[in-house]
């Protein structure tokens, strides 16, 4: 998977396939900046991204932050939005 | 996954159901290219007996942080007038007020009027939470948005609210768009308790009507979303929201129910809707039925798809 222009963009893209593309993987070490940009981030998503990856592990406020952020995404059902 | 607010918005155009003509097209493509990004839905509001004609556009945010500093810097681009200083005065509050702080998604309605789409837009505020089913919460919260965005109705939301609690109430929204300014609720309720809320609500418009049309839809469900407008007076027009339709099992649009409703309304169902939910993204859609304060009965669709891919 290293056409990174056809991945849908959001932070569960971003999580899956930093997580399961090793090439990705290596480019988000090398320069997370450019592949958060890649994935249409928000700046409080990329500013949680970016402790994450500063920390050894997620901390608790970091996981309340993180899943702050993936909620709108995962718990989305169109039938709820009017 | 998800798309973004142009993919988005191509994904919509694709579909079958789209009959769009150019001026509209080249109008809406601006009022894409300026709206925030990470959009949550869009909708298209469309007359389903007049289907080229410009369509209402709508599109939604859900309140995070970032998207509130994004929709208060876009309105702050827009002609600085009242209303759109109200809106941001909203978004602050939402920003800084814990009571706030239960609104999940903002909504603003591109209307269509007089040849043009509005500059600033009609917007709507979701009251969807599980705590505002604590209805002195919901009614407090809802006075104190109406101060800062419709002052002018104060007195007449104050009035009204009480009434509504046997309804759950969903939305409240404010034409900015539209050249009269008026408040709306949108509320759910049981299908035939409408006409005994009216009564009570001292409802001036044609309650016979009404009910012709309650009876019937009273067939495919017997629970509706009502909006309800009004300014320093109740409206006379009521817009009646059948359930949602999210795949073909739950089409209830079929030969039976066109046929009474066809009886009621005087109205055709001109377009099939159903190619809308082939989209590769997630789709819903419903009708509306508008009685008018003239009497008339108005048929629109509302086609709804959220940047999100379709689940299997």
């Amino acid at each position: 998977m290293s056409d990174n222009t056809t991945l849908p963009t959001g932070l569960i893209s971003y999580i899956y396939n930093v997580t399961n593309d090793e090439a990705l993987k290596q480019r988000a070490t090398d320069n997370l900046a450019e592949v958060m940009a890649e994935f249409d981030l928000t700046a409080d998503q990329k500013r949680i991204i970016t402790e994450i990856s500063l920390e050894t592990g997620l901390t608790d406020d970091l996981w309340d932050q993180l899943s702050a952020e993936l909620r709108p995404e995962i718990q989305h059902t169109i039938k709820t939005i009017w | 996954m998800k798309y973004s607010k142009s993919e988005l918005y191509s994904i919509a155009l694709d579909s079958e159901v789209q009959h769009l003509n150019n001026t509209v097209l080249e109008e809406l493509q601006t009022i894409v290219s300026e709206i925030p990004e990470n959009i949550h839905a869009i909708c298209f509001e469309k007359r389903i007996d007049q289907f080229e004609d410009p369509v209402d556009f709508l599109v939604c945010y859900y309140c995070s942080p970032h998207n509130l500093d994004s929709v208060s810097s876009y309105i702050n681009q827009k002609n600085p007038n009242k209303y759109a200083l109200r809106i941001n005065d909203f978004i602050s509050n939402r920003k800084h007020s814990p009571a706030y702080k239960l609104v999940n998604l903002i909504w603003f309605s591109f209307d269509y009027e007089e040849g043009r789409y509005s500059t600033v837009p009609t917007f709507c505020v979701s009251t969807q939470h599980c705590q505002f089913s604590d209805f002195s919460l919901l009614s407090s919260f809802i006075i104190n948005a109406s101060e800062i965005l419709a002052p002018e109705f104060l007195n007449k939301t104050k009035e009204l609210l009480p009434s509504l609690e046997c309804t759950r109430i969903n939305h409240f929204s404010f034409t900015f768009g539209r050249k009269e300014f008026r408040a709306k609720f949108v509320f759910k309720l049981e299908t035939l308790r409408l006409p005994s809320l009216l009564k009570d609500l001292d409802w001036k418009g044609n309650l016979y009507l009404l009910e012709q049309l309650l009876n019937t839809i009273v067939h495919i469900s017997d629970e509706i979303q009502v909006g309800l407008s009004y300014s320093t007076e109740l409206s006379e027009k009521i817009e009646i929201e059948l359930p949602w339709i999210t795949s073909l099992d739950e089409n209830y649009l079929k030969d039976s129910f066109l046929s009474s409703l066809r009886k009621v309304t005087e109205k055709e169902l001109s377009t099939n809707l159903t190619p809308w939910l082939n989209l590769k993204v997630q789709t819903g859609y419903y009708i509306k039925i508008t009685l008018t304060s003239a009497s008339e009965l108005n048929i629109k669709s509302y086609l709804y798809s959220s940047p999100y891919k379709k689940r299997k």
